[in-house]
């Protein structure tokens, strides 16, 4: 199972992807960059479906990012033309198309940084020398969210239990208390994070220069034919566009 | 009328074996029932279904008659007041005294009426000097008489709490089991989680112990 790539090699071939898919630009490349990151995904252990279907809003706005490319994009061709005016450029749909193919395979990128679980992600950095406080940092703001979430979900269920009803209460009742709310969760959460980072300390954190890890990463055979064959096939795509053959 | 459970089953997970099996309990006005159990054992999971946050696999839970699962929590938190087994999760106004009110802010009342409540609920919890406070800086013991202080607002007749004890003082677990009780006898129903078996034993008229998620009765003897 590729999920258990180290992440390094994982950095390695989703940065390659990455660079792929800001160097081409016609949908013609980009299109196979994408079906060969979906690809990958279930290798990834990545649910595509659930993905996306928790993405349906953001798929709702990509839509309307075309749209709009398609109709405003100045081009030479256009489809149609009412009086002085003409609309929809194939230059726009072209452009529009690319950008959305574009952010498809950004995302697919994410998707499969993300299938290691954080700390280890951290491990990946620091093996990279990049300081480990910093890559902690980061992993830290990743694991917060959902735990801001769940505590604000506590909140609005305690609130309800009080006997307020959000859904059936009027605009104004209901922007009132939200905008109570404000300031205490907002409090609460700098409270939380400073309590994190003193327990951080309290165990050690950064008392040593170097630290190690609970347990070590190695990059494997697997690893090794992974960051090749991703560096190898992405100059030679690269390459080949250059020399303008495709 | 009581608050009912019958045969409820429940887990966190569909592959897993059940957390809690064919629970069956009944709650009383003027009745206290006490439920043990080793950490981990899903009292406080049982109690948040109870209360509808959690929803049950199978089994039905009524209270006066109505389905818990019809009720919007809204109306739930009017007939049953819960008490978090952690009371930072409850807590979220920027003062005591706006924390107590809260609930009853929103609700149609005589002018002067809601300040007459809360101010009798912070005398009686001893919150009247913290009044202006942030919740958030305020002792645990604090914090945990602010949460029961903020349920008991709404006047619910059952009440449900999560260790209500944690972080009291002798005294003030004292003048808490005082409060109990006269809510017993104000004809009020008290499911009560604790670990302190004394506590419980003095208090409640029915002891339950999860075990294994089956709920035994009559098993722990005071
Ligand atoms: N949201 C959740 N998702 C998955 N498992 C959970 C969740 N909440 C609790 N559990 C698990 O369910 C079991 C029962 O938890 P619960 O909080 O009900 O125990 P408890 O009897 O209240 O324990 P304690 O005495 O420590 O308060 C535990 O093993 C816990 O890990
Ligand atoms: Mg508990």
């Amino acid at each position: 199972m590729l999920k258990q790539l180290d992440p390094r090699s994982k950095f390695v071939l989703s940065g390659v992807i990455a660079t792929l898919a800001v160097i081409f630009n016609h949908p013609f490349f980009l299109a196979p960059i994408l079906i060969l990151a979906l690809g990958l995904l279930p290798f990834f252990a990545c649910n595509l479906i659930q993905v996306f279907s928790r993405m349906r809003r953001l798929l709702v706005i990509l839509g309307g990012l075309v749209i709009i490319q398609a109709i405003f994009y100045p081009g030479t061709t256009y489809l149609f033309t009412i009086g002085e005016f003409s609309f929809i450029s194939l230059e726009g749909i072209l452009q529009g198309t690319s950008l959305v193919l574009r952010l498809f395979i950004i995302l697919c990128c994410g998707l499969i940084l993300a299938s290691s679980p954080p700390a280890v992600f951290v491990q990946g950095l620091v093996a990279w020398s990049l300081p480990y406080e910093l890559a902690y940092m980061v992993s830290l703001g990743i694991r917060f969210l959902p735990l801001l979430r769940e505590e604000a979900n506590d909140v609005f269920t305690a609130l309800q239990l009080r006997g307020i009803d959000l859904k059936r209460m009027p605009w104004g009742q209901q922007f009132k208390i939200y905008k109570s709310l404000f300031f205490p969760l907002v409090t609460m959460a700098i409270l939380r994070s400073k309590q994190i980072a003193l327990s951080m300390e309290a165990r050690a954190f950064r008392a040593y220069p170097r630290r190690t890890f609970l347990h070590s990463l190695r990059l494997k055979k697997m690893d090794f034919t992974a960051i090749f064959l991703s560096i190898f096939g992405g100059f030679t795509l690269i390459i080949l566009h250059l020399k303008g053959l495709i | 009328m009581p608050l009912i459970a019958n045969n409820l089953f429940f887990r966190f997970n569909n592959n897993q074996d059940f957390l809690l099996e064919n629970i069956n309990l009944e709650l009383h006005r003027g009745e206290c029932m006490a439920l043990l159990g080793e950490n981990g054992s899903g009292k406080t999971t049982l109690s948040k279904l109870l209360i509808g946050i959690l929803k049950p696999e199978k089994g039905e839970i009524s209270i006066d008659g109505e389905k818990i699962r019809d009720l919007p929590l809204a109306k739930i938190g009017e007939r049953i007041g819960y008490l978090f087994q952690n009371p930072n999760r409850q807590l979220f106004c920027s003062s005591v005294e706006e924390e107590v009110g809260f609930a009853l802010q929103f609700r149609k009342s005589e002018r002067g009426e809601s300040e007459k409540i809360v101010s009798e609920l912070l005398g009686f919890f001893q919150l009247d000097h913290l009044r202006a406070k942030f919740p958030f800086t305020l002792s645990q013991g604090e914090r945990q008489r602010l949460a029961l202080a903020a349920i008991m607002a709404l006047d619910p007749p059952f009440f449900i709490l999560d260790e209500p004890t944690t972080g009291l003082d002798p005294r003030r677990k004292e003048e808490l089991f005082f409060y109990l009780q006269k809510l017993l006898k104000d004809n009020r129903g008290i499911l009560l989680i604790s670990h302190d078996h004394d506590f419980a034993c003095n208090l409640a008229n029915q002891i339950g112990e999860l075990k294994n998620g089956k709920l035994e009765t009559g098993v722990i003897k005071c």
